[in-house]
């Protein structure tokens, strides 16, 4: 394998512990990070069931907060974007690689693909199909630590979605 | 009307190819014996693909003979007799016209998709219910219009078991009408992100009450929900509607890379957990006037 950067290793462990946040919040445990010109702006994990809206993603809350953070510091939103690196411990999906287009974020470093969702190849390539309204295409750089992610979501999995309807629920023998 | 998966609507348009293949054919001289032969031959080789066919059928030609299906690529030589080949149609019927072509060729099963033969009949929605989808879809051009921003795109979500109402338009980069919307119902439920402007309908105030004595037969994200945006949504609108469970989406006008008919079918998507039926050209020309009129 090839020796990846320890610069990115040492921002996906960061990365991790927001997955790990959301794991002990019930929520599906993906956590996500934005580096602008070497520096950490902003972060996101998953919030689906505290919000009640399935579109709060790690990479969409992460986005708020460099809106947020564009805002406080006087920046040009845009401009930001155009220069972060943006680490996520699972692919994004097929709506995140759309936002991440949208906002014209040029790289994504992540750790293990998403066979259910994942809009950067699993499913769709929505990270380089050619989509001029939603802004340029998305470089992606795979498989940084993805062990570790699975481990997390296996760790989800085990348990009960409570927020399901009853009806729709899977109950789990363990 | 609905757009539906490309299997529907290639098969149903007269303009599309037929699919055909090649198939052995053998012919039965005993009839008394057909049903031995069947057996083992269902046994030994099996129409995996072709499982819609029916195996054996009458010769035109000689009415004491029968005539069976060998196989698709038949390569073995031991039966030396094989006479010729016979066009079929590969794909399951899944509505009467296709029958009715199919059947030219070989005899096979037909269990109709009466959803899908209603659909292409344009008998699928009742006066009532067009006159309906016709309103909510006025809603959301009324919303367009009042939005302050320079797209005008709007979308508003409806329980269509209690016709109301829920909601609206944009601003940001991601708060395209879609995600807007879907936040407002999320706000209506007790949760919500956006914080945004507060014009969701008080009579759902009901629905509200569910979710608070946690009552699990109260509203899951947009699980029984129908919306209605006045432009095809994008790739990443159309995915979190599959995230937010919607049941319908309605939209008036489509859009070149729109992710529901146009660039995508992702309503249809193989792989995905959760899909929805779509309908498209609802009030359409207004709805186009709405996005030509850009501000």
């Amino acid at each position: 394998m090839v020796t990846m950067d320890t610069e990115h290793i040492a921002w996906m462990e960061k990365t991790f512990d927001l997955a790990e946040e959301a794991l002990k919040s019930g929520e599906v445990p993906v956590g996500c990070l934005l580096v602008y010109n070497g520096k950490e702006i902003a972060v996101g994990r998953n919030e689906v069931n505290e919000t009640k809206n399935a579109t709060r993603h790690a990479e969409i809350v992460a986005i708020d907060k460099v809106l947020k953070f564009s805002e406080e510091n006087e920046l040009d939103a845009k401009a930001v974007f155009r220069q972060c690196v943006l680490y996520v411990t699972v692919e994004p999906c097929i709506m995140c690689a759309g936002a991440l287009r949208q906002v014209e974020i040029p790289l994504v470093i992540y750790g293990c693909a998403n066979d259910r969702f994942g809009g950067c190849g699993s499913i769709l390539p929505v990270h380089s199909a050619k989509l001029l309204s939603l802004g340029p295409s998305l470089q992606c750089i795979s498989n940084v630590m993805a062990e570790r992610a699975i481990q997390l979501l296996k760790d989800f999995y085990k348990g009960e979605n409570f927020n399901a309807p009853e009806n729709k629920r899977k109950v789990k023998n363990c | 009307m609905e757009v539906l998966s490309d299997c529907c609507e290639n098969n149903v348009s007269s303009s599309s190819k037929k699919q055909f293949i090649d198939i052995f054919v053998c012919t039965i001289k005993d009839k008394k014996k057909t049903s031995e032969i069947v057996k083992n031959i269902c046994k030994h080789l099996p129409l995996d693909k072709l499982s819609h066919l029916k195996r054996v059928r009458s010769n035109t030609n000689q009415a004491n003979e029968l005539q069976m299906i060998v196989a698709e690529n038949y390569e073995d030589d031991f039966l030396t007799n094989i006479p010729g080949q016979i066009w079929l149609k590969r794909m399951q019927s899944i509505v009467i016209q296709q029958y009715n072509n199919a059947v030219q060729y070989w005899p096979c099963s037909f269990h109709e998709d009466k959803r899908i033969t209603r659909l292409l009949n344009r008998s699928f929605f009742s006066t009532e219910e067009v006159n309906l989808i016709h309103k909510n879809m006025e809603e959301a051009i009324s919303v367009a219009k009042s939005s302050a921003y320079q797209l005008h795109i709007g979308a508003v979500i409806v329980n269509p078991q209690s016709d109301t109402i829920i909601e609206t338009e944009e601003k940001h980069p991601l708060q395209h009408a879609v995600m807007v919307a879907i936040d407002q119902v999320a706000t209506v439920q007790g949760g919500g992100m956006w914080q945004l402007s507060d014009k969701c309908c008080n009579n759902l105030q009901e629905e509200s009450c569910c979710i608070q004595k946690k009552d699990k037969t109260g509203p899951y994200l947009c699980t029984g929900y129908d919306l209605y945006v006045t432009t095809e949504p994008c790739i990443m609108c159309a995915m979190a509607l599959v995230h937010s469970r919607i049941s319908r989406v309605f939209y008036g006008s489509p859009h070149p890379e729109g992710a529901l008919g146009s660039k995508y079918k992702l309503h249809v998507q193989s792989g995905i957990n959760h899909h929805y039926e779509v309908f498209c050209d609802v009030l359409q020309d207004r709805c186009n006037k709405l996005m030509n009129d850009i501000t």
